[in-house]
């Protein structure tokens, strides 16, 4: 079951009127497609989407202003067309006639505004809220017509506008509550309507008739197998079409079964190992840095499949990553002379300080693929070294609350994955959303704002090059590896296109034999 | 793995079994798989050997691997040493198309970005770019450079290189392009940024084209005086090693692509055998399934008769189908040709289709038998002309491992992807 428990809930009354009327629409080809996640959405409310299952999700059921077209170039979606003013102070968008959200109400500019307040508003604790900040204000000029006024001048603003609306109607004022009953009877205006949270912890979606572009399969259902291996043989047994991620180690198998494709979905994900900096001692970086140099990252990746180790916050072969930056390597020397110049002794076998062992207590998200075998292997590195490892596996709302309300945490391993910008200002600038470690190094913040800000690209990758340099050197995080990563589809399933982060970009144009 | 492999078998099994007069089983029924130069190398696996010992182990070890200089190197003078340097031709032609794409849409994002902070010589380096692919360059160069790309593409024009590189890197190239200078000068193959007036960093745009001529060059004088159509005309039929690890199911299928196009850069894309496979038309769309059905129909084909030899087949015959991947190795140079077919024919979501197939994703970050180097090159193309920038970069950085000469250009196509994301609010999140 994922956590928090959803109720297997009913979609609201207008829902299956609209359904049960048909209403002239377009019906689907057919088909159900099956897809698995290793972790069902928590929530499926694009404000609060934290990971990448609640992303895919939202995907199906919202809309943005502008998505990508399959060339990966800007192209209205929500919107219908747009004017710039002179001065790119000012962007005046006309909205699609004819749209209505998936309980029948009509889409209007209503809620366009809306979402901006909402994503806006200081009641509204979302991480999303980096992605509005570039506008000063939004104003409904009609029903179809927006005009939003830029804090400054922006070159391309549609290439910002890819967020997802929300249905004004549903709520009752632009401070939304994580837990506001929206997340399970979400209302979007994409191809794919949310029909139930069952209880066994699948997802059941259908095609929204209304939709613009009929979708070329009825129904879509995920299902949450924590599992990797089951989840292959699901896939090999036809009782899955699609898995999202395949795990290294299965790549073999399903790649020779000509009743499956691979297809390569490089999120540009990292793992990582991230440090409580408001916490003593980790708020010491001589002992992040020895900690760095007792962990072989290499024996730690050797398990869990092929992939690449990593120096900083890219993956290697981003215009970003800084190849001058050499790995800590295993130098457990060094470690002990940090250790020792942070007030450390070694008792035994044990380090101390001030009688008192150097105990870390690692937590990982129990359905984060391999965690285990990560964990334990870390801990048996860094007791053979003197240090102390509790492990706790926290299932996603204890995640939530330990790691992100209340930072009750020593050491985390988790993942970051990235869209094709590989923006990592919210994770490492001292003002980001989704810095939850407490990082903070001013000269990485100014050099943050100025990758932001240039128009240079020479100048943004020499910016990040030596952000990549200061987070290695300040060591808020051991650095650890990206993996190979490819999602396998059923050859049932034709005209398959993923998007590169988003992966149901263009969902509709699928369709199963 | 496969060196050991391969340097197994030659050491062992099939260096034990040279002159054995024991044969398998013919097959019940011949079709269009039967007549082709693997078929004779599992019914007559001790082939194998005496080819590869004539000349190089080694070098022919390296020629599977896709590690082609090395090839090169140890193999002597003669076909396979040709063969050799005309697949680093073939790759390095792959990779000055890619460059001639990705410099002039640099040239265009950076001039809608932020014109104004435009390198001087971008337009001129972009227009290089594109000449020495044999596009024409006269409608990206700004006039004031016009004459120097001139004098850069022109070697009876005034030498440019004060003004423009002093390094000496693109004189040296011109050089090579008219054939008046065997080799690239391996400074200029470090990827290092040319030596430009102004701050700006940019890397060198005829390099992969110079490095194509040069190999061309050297594949016709490891040839000598023989001709590749006449050797392949051989009564009796050519020698094995014009077609050992090759694109060409069979001597007809290569004769048939000298016969068409003697570059052979699209070499395996069509020939007798895949004609009488008769295998699924793709429709002049750019669409991927028709390829992905194309693809399935050939496994098919090929699934079929690798079971059915293997079933036949002498251990070492077996041995040589297994170990050495020779159909999957051949499939996946039929795909790549397909690839690059659909790149020439402006069908980018095909060429995508036809790539992603054909790489072993199992060992992806590598290159090998089945990932040979020319893949990386047209899936880098595949994916910057379908707007996926910043995954060619991941083709490219594989590739650049082995490929020093590459770094360049992945700076180039890492500028253009930075500058595709300027101003862009990007995403993240866990897991």
């Amino acid at each position: 079951m994922q956590t928090p428990p959803l109720s297997s809930s009913l979609r609201p009354l207008g829902l299956g009127l609209v359904l049960a009327a048909g209403l002239g629409a377009t019906t689907a080809q057919g088909g159900d497609l099956r897809y698995a996640e290793d972790q069902a959405p928590a929530i499926v409310n694009p404000l609060f989407a934290t990971s990448m299952s609640e992303a895919r999700i939202d995907e199906l059921v919202f809309e943005g202003l502008y998505t990508d077209d399959k060339d990966l170039a800007t192209t209205p979606d929500l919107a219908l067309s747009s004017e710039v003013s002179a001065d790119r102070s000012e962007m005046t968008i006309h909205l699609r006639p004819g749209v209505t959200w998936h309980d029948g109400t009509a889409f209007s500019s209503k809620d366009v505004v809306f979402t901006i307040q909402a994503m806006k508003d200081g009641g509204t604790l979302s991480t999303e809220k980096g992605r509005v900040d570039w506008i000063d204000s939004a104003i409904a000029v009609d029903d179809l017509t927006v005009r939003l006024r830029f804090v400054r001048p922006e070159a391309r603003p549609e290439d910002k506008l890819f967020f997802k609306i929300l249905p004004a109607h549903l709520f009752d004022g632009t401070a939304i509550k994580r837990t506001d009953p929206f997340r399970n009877t979400p209302v979007g205006t994409g191809p794919f309507l949310l029909d139930h949270f069952n209880d066994d912890g699948s997802i059941s979606l259908s095609s929204y008739p209304q939709h613009r572009v009929p979708a070329g399969t009825a129904q879509l259902t995920m299902r949450e197998v924590s599992d990797k291996n089951y989840q292959s043989k699901l896939l090999l047994y036809e009782s899955l079409e699609a898995l999202v991620r395949v795990i290294p180690r299965d790549i073999a198998v399903l790649q020779n079964n000509r009743k499956v494709e691979l297809y390569p979905y490089q999120t540009n994900s990292w793992w990582y190992l991230g440090f409580n900096l408001k916490r003593h001692p980790f708020d010491d970086a001589r002992v992040r840095t020895a900690l760095a140099e007792l962990v072989d990252v290499d024996a730690l990746l050797d398990p869990i499949g092929t992939g690449e180790t990593l120096t900083g916050p890219f993956v290697k072969s981003s215009p970003f990553y800084n190849h001058d930056v050499q790995p800590f390597g295993v130098n457990a020397s060094d470690a002990a002379s940090l250790l020792q110049q942070a007030g450390y002794t070694k008792d035994g076998d044990l380090w101390k300080k001030g009688g008192k062992p150097l105990t870390v207590s690692v937590r990982a998200h129990k359905n984060l693929e391999s965690a285990q075998e990560v964990v334990i292997n870390l801990q048996s590195q860094l007791q053979s070294q003197g240090v102390t490892v509790n492990v706790d596996f926290l299932d996603e709302a204890g995640w939530r609350s330990s790691v992100w309300k209340d930072h009750d945490y020593d050491v985390v391993l988790s993942q970051w994955s990235f869209d094709r910008n590989e923006d990592i200002r919210e994770q490492f600038h001292s003002k980001g959303s989704r810095n939850f470690t407490g990082y903070a190094n001013p000269e990485v913040d100014r050099l943050l704002d100025l990758a932001r800000d240039t128009l240079d690209p020479q100048e943004k990758k020499d910016a990040l090059r030596q952000v990549h340099a200061l987070v290695h050197t300040d060591a808020p995080m051991i650095f650890l590896w990206t993996l190979d990563s490819y999602s396998a589809m059923s050859t049932k399933v034709r005209n398959v296109v993923i998007h590169p982060f988003y992966f149901f970009t263009w969902v509709t144009d699928w369709t199963m034999q | 793995m496969v060196l050991a492999l391969a340097t197994g078998l030659l050491a062992t099994g099939l260096l034990g079994c040279a002159g054995s007069d024991e044969r398998p089983p013919q097959p019940a029924t011949a079709g269009p798989l039967d007549e082709g130069w693997i078929a004779a190398l599992v019914e007559q696996p001790e082939r194998f050997a005496t080819t590869v010992d004539a000349e190089s182990r080694e070098g022919w070890v390296a020629f599977q691997q896709g590690r082609y200089q090395q090839a090169a190197a140890a193999l002597p003078p003669g076909v396979g040493q040709a063969r050799a340097w005309l697949a680093l031709a073939v790759l390095e032609e792959d990779l000055a198309a890619l460059s001639a794409i990705a410099w002039p849409m640099l040239l265009t994002r950076w001039q809608a970005t932020a014109p104004a902070a435009v390198p001087a010589p971008l337009s001129a380096l972009a227009a290089l770019a594109l000449a020495a692919a044999g596009q024409e360059p006269e409608t990206l160069a700004d006039p004031a450079w016009q004459g120097l790309v001139a004098a850069v593409l022109d070697p009876s024009l005034p030498d440019p290189a004060q003004v423009f590189d002093a390094g000496g890197c693109l004189l040296a190239e011109r050089q090579v392009l008219a054939g008046a200078l065997d080799a690239v000068p391996d400074a200029c193959q470090a990827g290092q940024p040319l030596d430009l007036p102004g701050d700006s960093r940019l890397n060198d745009p005829l390099l992969h084209a110079a490095l194509a001529a040069s190999y061309r060059a050297r594949a016709a004088r490891a040839l000598g005086e023989q001709d590749l159509t006449a050797l392949a005309a051989k009564p009796g039929g050519p020698d094995l090693d014009l077609l050992l690890f090759g694109p060409w199911w069979s001597a007809a299928d290569l004769r048939a692509d000298l016969a068409v196009d003697p570059s052979l850069d699209v070499a395996g894309a069509a020939g007798p055998t895949l004609a009488a496979l008769a295998l699924p038309a793709v429709p002049d769309e750019d669409a991927p399934q028709a390829p992905r059905e194309r693809v399935r129909a050939l496994d098919q084909a090929l699934d079929a008769w690798t079971a059915a030899r293997r079933a036949t087949a002498s251990p070492d015959g077996q041995a040589l189908l297994d170990e050495l991947q020779l159909v999957a190795q051949v499939r996946g140079q039929i795909l790549l040709a397909w690839s690059r077919e659909a790149l020439d024919q402006g069908h980018p979501h095909q060429a995508t289709a036809y790539v992603l197939l054909a790489h072993d994703v199992e060992h992806a970050r590598a290159v090998g038998p089945r990932n040979p180097p020319r893949l990386f090159a047209l899936a880098a193309e595949a994916s910057l002309r379908t707007g996926r920038t910043r995954e060619a970069l991941d083709f490219m950085s594989v590739l650049g491992e082995s490929h020093p000469a590459l770094r360049g250009l992945i700076e180039t196509v890492g500028d253009l992807a930075v500058l595709e994301g300027l101003g862009r609010t990007g995403d993240s999140k866990e897991n």
